[in-house]
């Protein structure tokens, strides 16, 4: 049975050849063929791209690796051989496109390969086949759907180890593995067959463009019926048993389709994707706590869908709870082919102030499909009393021990005495601008007052003549002990001030000295008599006639000379 | 006996000295623990356009008698702004303060900006443009007897030197407290529970945070019946305009 079919030779150096081949090209349908690359005196195995070939066919198993070591009269040739096991996806030629590759880094090329694929000659093999069961055809999205993989067969098989195909658009959970295929007797049409169920999935539609139940392929090796030789006087039929002969041969399940229902309007505003029967409870677990002391809040959710794949709607708790995020956990009910259990969210909570409070309801819409209607679970709110913490004040409450102190301390008492409400619009605005005023004024001033200083003093000397006349008359006005004495003085004074001399301390005989050119000679006689009269009339008693009109006569006698000066 | 109370207001009206008459009636209210009844006078001069520390610093004994702990730290506030050394006050708004729920936690600010801001509460902006206005009359003598040399010396000049500075200084920070007083418009919560929303309109899931009475808060901006509130620690949020009473 065994035979070549194409073999193909590649000799890119003296040493290595590349070999592309396939075990036959003229199959039936179900048979597989075997498709290898051979490398004989390469070092590595060949790296090509199987994509191509996977147009036609589908790779049931390999790439297998083989490598072959012969000594022939010394010399070593290594084959390394690459095998892959096809499965032809349709009927009619078909072709294993020209496979391009490298082998230790040269590049080599094949040629196209044609197999035939005909029809089965056996007469619809019934003898192996499988079947994807559903229970349901069309369902909403998140409705269990429960495919249940069954192997039927009524020959000697053997099954090859095989993977469940990947549920594209479904949430899957797992319901049934079979450790080992174990079969039970049905008869379907009359026919006995060996039931064997391959596995059980609980499918959940998600939102996705298709949603397909993919087939199921396993690769089985049939056993097959030979006709009854003849007796053979050397092999009994008891040694037949131990050589039969097999056949192998990929079975499949059909794809299936499912249609999915949309939902009925209007959607309750509190459905969260929950479709099943459900039943919610909350509780807490403990009736009454302290302020500062968490407690445990336990939402449960009981029932039957797709658990897990909803969220629990958000619980608005009150602002003087702190909640900390919850934990959730998932119960499954075994033995169950409906996904059933009980989910449950911890939520830690501590109260932050004493008081009654109330943690409001839960309410949850889902879609029971059975009864195709919005259905509402909810909780019933759970009131809590919050007893005040032990040591409130002291602790840590954000207090410092001042603010402790004065907690316990009253209010001191209003103040009574009248007040002038007429006063408020106040007078100090006006205070402020006239001690500005004030300032600004200093700061001015010292400016004007050194103008005036220095004018008063560049003229200070003609203020001092001027004022002679006045300060020896008034010198004269002086109630003395003397008349002469101050009368001389005053003549003195004013010669002082009037000539700017440096003291008032003159004689008669300085006097003429200083007056000699300036004055009359007729008038300073009689000054100087006068003067002499008065010195006369200090030490020596005589003169004392002269006493009452000696005042006048000098105040004469300074005004004269007063007017001869200028 | 408030019916007599507001007879007495009107009838009162007519009287030349209303406020007064009004605050001794409201004080004796006071003390014969009527304190609704004083509220509502102390209330009334207000609304007549008076104000007074010692008017606010008794309507806030008085919300405080009846638990109105937001009305009376506003009180209290109130005086502190007019009157910034009453010890009475000072005592009461700790004592008032140290009841309220909320404790918001202020970043510490640096020693000499907190001296700074001690000192620079403490006097009212009329306080400092006095002190100002005395401290540069008195630079002004001083300069003064030094060009007439009345006074001589280094040590002199160097006094003089220091004045200015601190003419400049006080003048600086009545400047500052005259930009504060003119950006800032604070207020006291008066109400309890006051939930802070993120936009004028109450809303399920927009609630900021949550505040009690006492606290203070800048006020930012109003719309209609709401208050835009920025809290010390920085915080936003808009609240209702009857839960928060604007300082004077």
């Amino acid at each position: 049975m065994r035979k070549i079919g194409f073999i193909l030779f590649l000799t890119f150096s003296l040493s290595q050849t590349v070999q592309i081949s396939v075990d036959r090209n003229r199959i039936e349908e179900g048979e597989l063929i075997q498709f290898s690359i051979e490398v004989t005196g390469g070092k590595d195995f060949a790296k090509v791209d199987m994509k191509k070939v996977q147009k036609d066919f589908e790779i049931v198993s390999g790439p297998g690796q083989q490598t072959n070591i012969q000594w022939i009269n010394g010399s070593m040739t290594s084959t390394k051989t690459l095998t892959w096991t096809l499965s032809p996806k349709r009927l009619g030629t078909l072709t294993v496109p020209a496979i391009s590759g490298t082998v230790d880094g040269k590049s080599f090329q094949g040629k196209p390969i044609q197999i035939q694929v005909k029809k089965s000659t056996e007469t619809s093999d019934n003898s192996v086949f499988i079947v994807a069961d559903i229970d349901k055809e069309k369902a909403y999205l998140g409705e269990q759907i429960t495919v249940t993989y069954k192997l039927y067969k009524n020959a000697n098989i053997s099954i090859e180890p095989f993977q469940m195909p990947e549920f594209p658009g479904f949430w899957v959970e797992n319901l049934y593995t079979p450790q080992r295929v174990q079969y039970r007797n049905v008869t379907i049409q009359g026919v006995k067959y060996q039931v064997a169920n391959l596995g059980q999935k609980a499918l959940f539609p998600i939102p996705a463009e298709t949603h397909v139940i993919p087939s199921l392929k396993v690769k089985v090796q049939i056993e097959i019926k030979r006709k009854k030789r003849k007796r053979d006087p050397f092999f009994d039929p008891f040694f037949e048993s131990f050589f039969t002969e097999t056949k192998t041969k990929v079975i499949s399940s059909q794809e299936k389709k499912i249609k999915i229902l949309s939902f009925p309007e209007p959607r309750p505003f509190d459905f969260s994707g929950a479709v099943g029967s459900f039943k919610i409870s909350a509780e807490t677990d403990r009736d009454s706590m302290k302020v500062n002391e968490g407690f445990t809040f336990t939402v449960s959710m009981k029932g039957t869908g797709n658990l897990g794949l909803f969220s629990l709607p958000t619980i608005k708790f009150p602002s003087e709870l702190e909640a900390f995020p919850p934990t959730d956990k998932f119960e499954k009910d075994t033995f169950r082919d409906d996904l059933t259990g009980t989910q449950t969210w911890d939520t830690i909570l501590i109260p932050r102030s004493a008081g009654k409070l109330t943690i409001p309801r839960i309410q949850m819409s889902f879609f029971n499909p059975n009864t195709k209607r919005w259905e509402r679970t909810q909780t019933n709110p759970i009131e809590i009393s919050i007893l005040p913490g032990e040591q409130k004040l002291s602790q840590g409450n954000g207090l410092t021990k001042r603010e402790v102190e004065l907690i316990g301390q009253d209010i001191r008492f209003i103040h009574t005495k009248p007040v002038d409400f007429t006063s408020s619009t106040d007078s100090k605005p006006n205070t402020t601008i006239f001690i500005y005023l004030c300032s600004i004024l200093l700061f001015v001033s010292p400016t004007f007052i050194s103008k005036y200083t220095g004018h008063r003093l560049s003229t200070a000397e003609s203020r001092t003549i001027r004022g002679a006349l006045k300060s020896g008359l008034k010198e004269l006005k002086k109630k003395g002990n003397d008349p002469f004495e101050t009368a001389s003085k005053a003549y003195y004074i004013y010669l002082k001030y009037k000539l700017g001399l440096p003291t008032h301390n003159l004689d008669p005989a300085s006097v003429e000295t200083h007056m000699e050119d300036r004055i009359h000679p007729e008038s300073l006689n009689s000054v100087l008599t006068l003067l002499k009269a008065c010195d006369a009339g200090k030490y020596a008693p005589g003169g004392l006639e002269r006493e009452a009109s000696i005042l006048s006569e000098m105040a004469n006698a300074i005004k004269q000379t007063d007017r001869d000066l200028s | 006996m408030k019916k007599l109370y507001l007879i007495l207001i009107l009838s009162s009206i007519a009287v030349a000295d209303v406020p007064s008459d009004l605050f001794s009636q409201a004080n004796d209210a006071m003390i014969y623990e009527k304190y609704e009844d004083a509220i509502q006078v102390y209330e009334s001069i207000l609304d007549l356009g008076y104000d007074n520390a010692e008017l606010y610093y008794n309507l806030g004994n008085a919300y405080y008698r009846l638990h109105y702990l937001g009305q009376s730290i506003w009180a209290y506030s109130n005086v502190l702004k007019i009157s910034p050394r009453d010890q009475d006050t000072q005592h009461n708004l700790a004592v008032a303060g140290a009841r309220r729920i909320d404790r918001i936690d202020m970043p510490k600010p640096f020693v000499l900006l907190q001296t700074y801001r001690d000192i620079k509460s403490n006097f009212t902006l009329k306080e400092w443009i006095m002190i100002g206005s005395l401290i540069l009359l008195f630079q002004a003598l001083w300069g003064f007897s030094l060009q007439f040399g009345w006074i001589q010396g280094a040590v002199s000049q160097s006094i003089l030197t220091g004045l200015i500075f601190l003419t400049v200084g006080i003048h600086g920070i009545a400047l500052d407290k005259y930009f504060q007083e003119k950006r800032t418009n604070s207020g006291i919560v008066i109400a309890n529970g006051v939930d802070a929303y993120s936009g004028p309109f109450y809303g399920e899931n927009t609630i900021l945070f949550r505040i009690n009475e006492g606290s203070r808060a800048d006020l930012h901006q109003s719309q209609k019946d709401w208050v835009e509130i920025i809290l010390i620690d920085g915080k936003k949020g808009w609240i209702p305009a009857e839960s928060i009473r604007a300082l004077k």
